[in-house]
């Protein structure tokens, strides 16, 4: 029972970590179909930024108040994802809408770019950021133990959907966002200028790989190759769930977490991720629509 | 109001519009009609920006839109209703006419005659515009055109696909926002005889160009018929 527990907890811990990167995925990939393959750097630059302001803390501050750092590089590290996405758009991105195996090119480019670069500043070992003391350990209720920081990241997911629901469905811009989405030349129509909206949304979707950064600095060393630990799984989230729907992206990071922790509990790693793939296949052969479809009358009844 | 002067546009290598000139004069309702394929559609997406058009002026009261991207046209004070209606099927009827307000800075309320002209949107609010039936989405469509009170309505087949009942409604709607608010309106149809009964002046369209005008009340429709099926 107690590894059972365990197990579950895991698994809701693995598909909060890849929900987190897939956030950002949903909205450029999901809403504005941009295959975005430097999306996973960007969860390094989120990553990096959380590492630069623990050390610019340790400069700066006494040691009893380091512990802060990490509350104000989460901001920071969305503010500079949300920068470099807005700067991508505007002289990549926008040039390449409509033309998928481009942009794809294009950003892949991009990502090995930024892969080179944080070589070139941070070198090519793994660089560690200290957790702060209240995320360090575990809670024990009845012989299972819950690590504090994969509680905070479940929370921290759990703020960021909020987040990203009051933005797209609870405010003005929201409203803007999905009007382009869903009818570009017709959201033109209404007085919207949409090449600042798609400027805007990607640099949301590039922010929320930034705060994805900063949580899984976390979790282990940060390298220049860590996005692309989690860009495969977030991208078949993504999908799974059904291109546009963030409640599918909810579920298809479920689906691909709680596979892969409960199938490595009974075989291995290697063959866990090719389960997960196995299904991701099967599944998109019977429903290629993913688990979520945009209904819509006939308009020409 | 508005003025079209030797437009030429084009899709591709194809040429819609050859040298095209059409006049709305301020406060009528002017129809433009013809044939399937002749460019009426591509006349509106002309005044909207959708399509290129590197020939030509286009001017609203004196000012010329050519260089204008789309939703500068708008805040301008044109109010588009494309042919197919392409309202926003995953928003709610609500979101959708609220949407209309953008023109004018995104906030403000919802005037009480949108709900006049078309009382059984209301009723809708909340469901989401996709599940709407053909005529139900084009009076949302319609109203979310008016919303922000454009100087100008333009409307692409505001009867195709539509059961007459309805049909009867759009067009004494059209009549009502023309004379309650004094909004100019420019239509596209094919419908020869709900141009006849709304419109003040009559354009017939082949290949690109202008090839009859009139005043509606002095049109000649047995005319205008046999130009439409020549």
């Amino acid at each position: 029972m107690v590894q059972f527990i365990n197990t579950l907890f895991n698994g809701l811990s693995l598909s909060s970590i890849i929900l987190l990167t897939s956030l950002g995925l949903a909205i450029t990939f999901g809403l504005m179909r941009v295959i975005n393959m430097a999306h996973g750097e960007f969860v390094m630059i989120g990553a990096y930024t959380t590492y630069v302001v623990q050390n610019l803390f340790a400069g700066i501050f006494p040691s009893n108040v380091q512990w802060l750092f990490y509350f104000i590089a989460l901001p920071v590290s969305f503010l500079i994802t949300f920068l470099l996405g807005s700067v991508l758009e505007k002289l990549v991105i926008s040039r390449l809408y409509g033309r998928e195996i481009d942009s794809l090119l294009a950003t892949w480019g991009i990502s090995l770019i930024l892969q080179q670069a944080a070589r070139s500043i941070f070198g090519t070992q793994g660089v560690n950021v200290t957790a702060p003391f209240f995320l360090r350990g575990g809670l024990t209720i009845g012989g299972c133990t819950f690590s504090y920081n994969r509680i905070f990241i479940l929370l921290l997911v759990a703020l960021c959907i909020l987040g990203v629901y009051m933005v797209m469905y609870r405010s003005g811009f929201g409203k803007k966002m999905r009007a382009v989405m869903q009818n570009r030349p017709m959201a033109q129509c209404m007085g919207i200028n949409s090449r600042k909206v798609d400027n805007i949304t990607f640099a949301i979707g590039s922010g929320l790989a930034g705060i994805a950064g900063c949580s899984v600095a976390l979790l282990g060393s940060i390298d220049s190759t860590i996005g692309q630990s989690y860009i495969v799984n977030s991208f078949m989230a993504v999908v799974l769930g059904g291109v546009g729907k963030l409640v599918g992206t909810v579920l298809g990071s479920g689906i691909i977490g709680f596979s892969s922790i409960f199938t490595e509990n009974y075989t291995s790693s290697t063959i866990a991720k090719a389960v997960v793939l196995l299904i991701v296949i099967v599944f998109l052969q019977k429903r290629p629509q993913g688990l979520f479809v945009i209904k819509s009358r006939s308009l020409d009844e | 109001m508005l003025k079209l002067s030797n437009v030429d546009a084009y899709y591709g290598e194809s040429c819609i519009l050859r040298n095209l000139s059409l006049e709305v004069p301020e406060g009528k309702i002017v129809g433009l009609i013809g044939r399937n394929g002749v460019g009426k559609s591509t006349t509106l997406r002309s005044i909207m920006g959708l399509i290129k058009t590197p020939e030509g002026k286009i001017q609203m009261n004196g000012e010329d839109l050519i260089k204008l991207p789309t939703y500068e046209r708008v805040k301008r004070g044109i109010g588009y209703v494309p042919q197919g209606r392409d309202i926003f099927p995953q928003m709610t009827v609500e979101e959708n006419i609220e949407l209309g307000l953008q023109p004018i800075g995104g906030k403000g309320k919802i005037p009480d005659y949108i709900y006049d002209l078309f009382p059984i949107l209301p009723q809708f609010a909340k469901r989401k515009g996709g599940s709407l039936s053909g005529g139900q989405q084009q009076q949302l469509a319609i109203a979310r055109a008016l919303v922000a009170e454009p100087k100008i309505l333009i409307l692409d087949e505001p009867t195709e696909g539509i059961q007459p009942s309805i049909i009867k409604d759009i067009g004494a709607a059209i009549q009502k926002i023309n004379q309650w608010k004094g909004i100019t309106v420019l239509m596209v149809e094919q419908y020869l005889d709900f141009v006849l009964k709304h419109t003040d002046e009559i354009n017939v369209m082949e290949k690109g160009e202008i090839i009859y005008h009139s005043e509606t009340k002095k049109a000649n429709a047995a005319e205008v018929q046999k130009l439409m099926t020549e």
